[in-house]
């Protein structure tokens, strides 16, 4: 069973999302770099701009169910060190297309 | 990829640009010379020309006037003026600055080809002076002696001069006073009429014996001989053994039969004392391009040496070293410097009380400050008074745009944002603000350099100096603070707050206690404001219009006069006196310095015209007029000023019953610098100018605070005119001008021959002895050889009479001018200026054909000022461009550019309050406030777009804007304040230059940030109270 994970996350924690898959030996994700959005609820946009300066990156990575709790609790434990700053991620299930 | 972003991510990289900027700063600070001002280049040239005998009127007439007829058709001439005194004509011409002056001096040689034919015979070759720094003595040395003073003239020449001249940097030396030799002849009229001889008989057998004539060569078998005819005269005997004439008896007439050969000193001679002693001075000049004081260094370390080979009683004094002047200067304003950069870093660090963050924010001071070195040393220039102040007053400016990045960054850090996105995102939310108040200084201080003239020299490095140094510093605040920032600050959380001491952390509280009760009292403020606004604009107004009122109690000046412990005296005597008899008037006068001015150093006076060719700024011309300089000890080191000094001078010569006239003048300093008051009255007819100008005279006297009114004419002098009948000459087979110049060479003297001796030429000269040419009766019984042989006094065939002949004769834009000058004590110059006006316009009848023009300091204040308001203008419009598209927007700028009124508000109260004048260098601080005080409201309404564009309403954005950018508009301004506060109070020597600037600043900046700090949100909510601007997120 392989899982779908979409962290969105405010740019100050690139370096540690990066160590937090490195940590978990997942090598299979795809970065997004320089992305605008904006907050679901109470967060700052953050769109890159003078009013704005913040912006988010992500990274999509497909992985096995076990090691996806491994980085939720991971990523739980990074939010926490500054809720402020902005990461959600988002999973659904997936599989890895046969060919 | 943008700037600042690139900074964080390759510190490496940004470190290293800013150790190559230090690296090759420090490199060009440790090569940069030393001097007062930058290189002064005015575009003056002066023609001189020597007409030995000749009283004024005739130098005017027929020398100066024919020289004036031609310079005036050469280009780029702005103003032709000229003087013409006994024996010399000087014609000055001034070009537009900028024009080229080495083609100008081809030009005016060109035309002195053209008029040579037309002047007199005896007018010496013109020479032409191109004046410039240089032309002011760097040292002045005065030698005095007891039993050695006969021979000291000569002994200096050998001992001192000459080994000057190989100093490198000296350009010349040159030597006034003391003795010159020449060899007089002294003709009996008697024993030559007896002998039949006339004066150019023997002028022209004195000359065919003393030569030296090389007639070729020839060969005698292999040898070759030179051919060599060398009847010089070997001693003085063996002048007077020159045969003059063979009798038609065969007898021979020796030169000593009619005449007596004296081996004695020039009759005209200068006098000079110092000290109260007999002396010869030396003043040094330097060579163009050479460094004030490294010349003057060299000189004074070679000459204990030298001072070695002078005999035991010679001693050698330094009356003038401008170099001391020089370092003292720059010392003083070096500490300006390091108190103003303390300042600045403890405003830093109260406001942040963090060491890290002081220490990038301080950063930025060495870093911008470098940069202005490496503009300097690659244009060339010196550090001097004008760059050092320059610097000075950037300083306030360098740290404002890396303590808006810091204190943002520092904001996000506390926030929880990781240092190096806090540095990111802080930089990026001001980034626009920073660039915009960099590009409003720049758009103020720019112009400054488009500047010509004077005020070009002065302010056109003020100028770049402070745009050079503003964008070092914006472009450190973009980079390096960021950078910094990512690499060295922390989260400080307030637990854990390091292992500070117990009064740190009590001190760190207070200061946070108070700037938080600040915080909170300028939000209560803002928002009773708010509420107000009306109120608040029409109290305002009420506040900028009735600063109006306090402009009349403002004087106007040209410069801030500058106390450089100098006193210069003229004092003229009755005319018609020999040199010789004014020496115990000068003694007088010493005494009185001795008696009243413990703070003198070195009193010189002199009197005569000089001898050691015409120095500028050095000696009189006249033979009745004393001129004295004083130098007093160091500003510090007295408690008189130079002003104070002087006036107590000025009333006790008024006790000497012999002086007609004095002037006690404390300027000279700086260069170019006449008298303040200065009016033309131009007219052919001298007499009626001359009325006139004593008129203007009396009524400039009596305006309250005016010294030393005079005219620039001097009293008439007598002279002896003498009137040919014509007729009785034509008979007699005499005609004026043969007759003229056989009278001149009997009583002036003919310069026949040189007599050398031990390598150095000493002329002889021929004329009548003096027992003959002393009455009005010698006079007529000067006798002419008429072509048939007899010997006609003078007497039987012209008229003597006694006139009165006006010693000097200037003129301006080629029209009779007598000038009436006069300083002034305390009085600003619009006051003497309206005063005098009002007098010539009311009180007196100016005939058509006469013009009175302003001149000196009132015409350069009125042209300078002219420029300034234009200057002020262009800025004004200048910031408002850069603003508008920097926001993008029409209106906000106007709504910043409400602070602008305050500014000039607060110049104008604290030029009374400090009793200031107005001065051109105010006049800069009020047009260099336009950049800083619209900085404040940049910031302000900045954060106020950004908080409205994150969606808050526009209270509020304005209410938490005006109290998130309150600390950052202090900090900025209190160091911009601070940096300023040395210049402005400042005592030190040439510290008064630029304390009208400090001060008008100061004024204008703490007058403008209270009110900018309430009614720029006030106004900003008054204009954007109707449409709620609907802002895009992705909108900048």
């Amino acid at each position: 069973m392989m899982k779908a994970i979409m962290i969105i996350f405010n740019q100050a924690f690139s370096e540690e999302v990066l160590n937090v898959l490195e940590e978990l030996e997942i090598r299979g994700f795809t970065k997004f770099n320089d992305l605008q959005g904006r907050g679901t609820d109470k967060g700052e946009p953050k769109m890159g701009t003078h009013t704005w300066p913040a912006l988010n990156n992500a990274v999509l990575c497909f992985i096995p169910a076990d090691k996806a709790d491994d980085l939720l609790s991971n990523l739980k434990e990074l939010n926490a060190s500054g809720v402020d700053q902005g990461l959600k991620a988002f999973t659904w299930d997936a599989a890895i297309a046969d060919f | 990829m943008n700037l600042f972003k690139t900074a964080v991510f390759r510190p490496v990289m940004t470190m290293m640009i800013f150790v190559a900027i230090m690296v090759f700063g420090i490199y060009s600070t440790l090569n940069l010379p030393i001097d007062l001002f930058p290189e002064i280049d005015p575009p003056v040239i002066t023609v001189m020309t020597s007409y030995t005998g000749a009283s004024a009127l005739e130098v005017e007439q027929n020398v100066t006037r024919h020289l004036e007829d031609q310079f005036s058709t050469i280009n780029d001439l702005e103003d032709i003026s000229s003087t013409s005194v006994e024996n010399f004509s000087i014609v000055t011409l001034e070009f537009d600055w900028g024009s080229n002056l080495d083609e100008a001096s081809n030009n005016i040689r060109d035309a002195l080809s053209r008029v040579r034919d037309i002047l007199p015979e005896d007018v010496d070759e013109p020479m032409i002076y191109r004046f410039s720094s240089a032309s002011f003595p760097v040292i002045t040395l005065a030698a005095t002696a007891d039993e050695s003073y006969p021979g000291l003239r000569k002994i200096l020449d050998n001992e001192i001069v000459t080994p000057l001249n190989r100093v490198p940097g000296v350009g010349t030396v040159n030597i006034q006073g003391g003795p010159t030799r020449e060899i007089q002849i002294n003709l009996d009229p008697m024993k030559m009429r007896s002998y039949a001889l006339d004066i150019n008989d023997i002028s022209s057998a004195l000359r065919n014996e003393n030569v030296i004539i090389p007639a070729g060569n020839i060969s005698i078998g292999k040898e070759q001989y030179n051919i060599r005819i060398d009847t010089e005269f070997r001693s003085i005997e063996d002048i007077g053994r020159v045969v003059v004439k063979n009798t038609e008896q065969g007898g021979i007439v020796y030169l000593t039969d009619i005449a007596s050969v004296d081996d004695a000193v020039d009759e005209d001679m200068r006098i000079e004392m110092v000290n109260g002693q007999n002396a010869i001075t030396l003043t040094v000049q330097k060579q163009n391009r050479a460094n004030t004081v490294e010349v003057a260094r060299s000189v004074l370390t070679i000459l204990p040496e030298l001072k070695r080979n002078l005999p035991a009683d010679v001693h050698i004094e330094t009356v003038v070293d401008t170099s001391e002047f020089i370092e003292n200067s720059i010392s003083n304003l070096s500490s300006v410097l390091l108190y103003a950069i303390i300042f600045v870093v403890l405003v830093v660090w109260i406001f942040l009380r963090r060491w890290r963050a002081t220490f990038i924010v301080a950063l930025t001071i060495p870093v911008s400050l470098i940069a202005a070195f490496i503009y300097l040393a690659l244009t060339g220039n010196t550090l001097n008074l004008i760059s050092l102040s320059s610097l000075s007053i950037a300083l306030g400016m360098v740290v404002d745009d890396a303590i808006v990045v810091l204190e943002n960054i520092s904001t996000y850090i506390e926030k929880g944002t990781k240092p190096r996105e806090a540095a990111l995102y802080g930089t990026g939310e001001v980034g626009v603000a920073v660039m915009a108040t960099t590009l409003t200084v720049v758009a103020v201080f720019f112009p400054l350099t488009l500047l010509t003239g004077m005020t070009g020299i002065w302010f056109g490095q003020l100028g770049m100096i402070v745009v050079v140094t503003v964008v070092v510093s914006t472009f450190a605040a973009l980079t390096l603070v960021p950078m910094l920032s990512s690499k060295l600050l922390k989260l400080e959380t307030a637990g854990i707050s390091r292992k500070k001491t117990n009064f740190g952390r009590k001190l760190d509280n207070g200061i946070e206690n108070i700037l938080t009760k600040l915080d909170l009292k300028y939000k209560s403020i803002l928002n009773w404001a708010l509420i107000r606004k009306k109120w608040v604009v029409i109290v305002s107004f009420v506040l900028f219009i009735g600063s109006f009122f306090l402009i009349p109690l403002v004087g106007t000046e040209f410069m801030p006069e500058a106390d450089n412990g100098r006193i210069a005296i003229t004092a003229e005597l009755p005319t018609g006196r020999n040199s010789p008899s004014a020496v115990s008037t000068m003694r007088k006068i010493e005494e009185i310095f001795e008696e009243e001015v413990p703070e003198l150093r070195i009193i010189s006076s002199g009197i005569g015209t000089s001898t050691g060719g015409m120095s500028m700024g050095g000696g009189s011309s006249d033979p009745n007029v004393i001129d004295i300089t004083a130098t007093l000890v160091k500003v510090d080191e007295r408690s008189r000023s130079v002003f104070e000094i002087a006036e107590v001078i000025r009333t006790r010569l008024h006790d000497i019953p012999e002086i007609i006239t004095y002037s006690v003048g404390t300027q000279g300093g700086m260069a170019g610098q006449g008298p303040p008051v200065v009016i033309d009255v131009i007219g052919n007819d001298l007499q009626v100018t001359e009325a006139l100008a004593m008129q203007i005279r009396d009524g400039l006297a009596l305006i309250d605070g005016v010294r030393n009114a005079d005219l620039g004419l001097g009293d008439a002098q007598p002279a002896l005119q003498i009137d040919f009948d014509r007729e009785k000459m034509a008979m007699l087979g005499l005609n004026p001008g043969v007759v003229g110049q056989n009278v001149r060479s009997k009583i002036a003297g003919l310069t026949a021959t040189e007599f050398k001796e031990e390598g150095e030429e000493f002329d002889i000269i021929i004329r009548y002895d003096r027992s003959f040419r002393e009455s009005l009766e010698d006079l007529n019984n000067v006798e002419i050889l008429s072509p048939a042989g007899n010997y006609i006094q003078l007497g039987s065939f012209a008229d003597i009479r006694e006139i009165m002949v006006p010693p000097t004769i200037e003129r301006k834009d080629r029209e009779r001018n007598v000038q009436v000058t006069a300083d002034l004590l305390g009085t600003p110059l619009n006051v003497v200026f309206d005063e005098i006006s009002d007098y010539i316009d009311n009180d007196m009848d100016i005939p058509s054909n006469v013009e009175i023009a302003f001149g000196g300091d009132i015409e350069q204040q009125q042209e300078a000022f002219g420029d300034l308001f234009l200057l002020l203008g262009l800025s004004i419009i200048l910031v408002y461009i850069v603003m508008a598209a920097q926001f993008e927007s029409l209106k906000d700028p106007f709504i910043i550019m409400f602070s602008l009124p305050f500014a000039f508000t607060g110049v104008i109260i604290a030029l009374v309050l400090t009793n200031t004048k107005l001065s051109v260098i105010a006049f800069i601080g009020a047009i260099i406030l336009v950049g800083i005080v619209v900085k404040n409201a940049i910031v302000l309404v900045d954060y106020i777009q950004l908080l409205r564009g994150r969606g808050e309403s526009l209270f509020d954005a304005i209410v938490n804007a005006g109290a998130s950018r309150l600390r950052p508009v202090l900090m900025t301004t209190l160091t911009t304040i601070l940096a300023m506060f040395p210049l402005a109070f400042s005592t030190g020597e040439g510290s008064e230059t630029w304390q009208p600037m400090a001060i008008a600043v100061l004024g204008g900046l703490i007058f403008s940030t209270v009110v900018t700090l309430v009614l720029v949100p006030v106004v900003y909510a008054i204009f954007h109270r109707k449409k709620v601007k609907k802002i895009s997120l992705l909108e900048g």
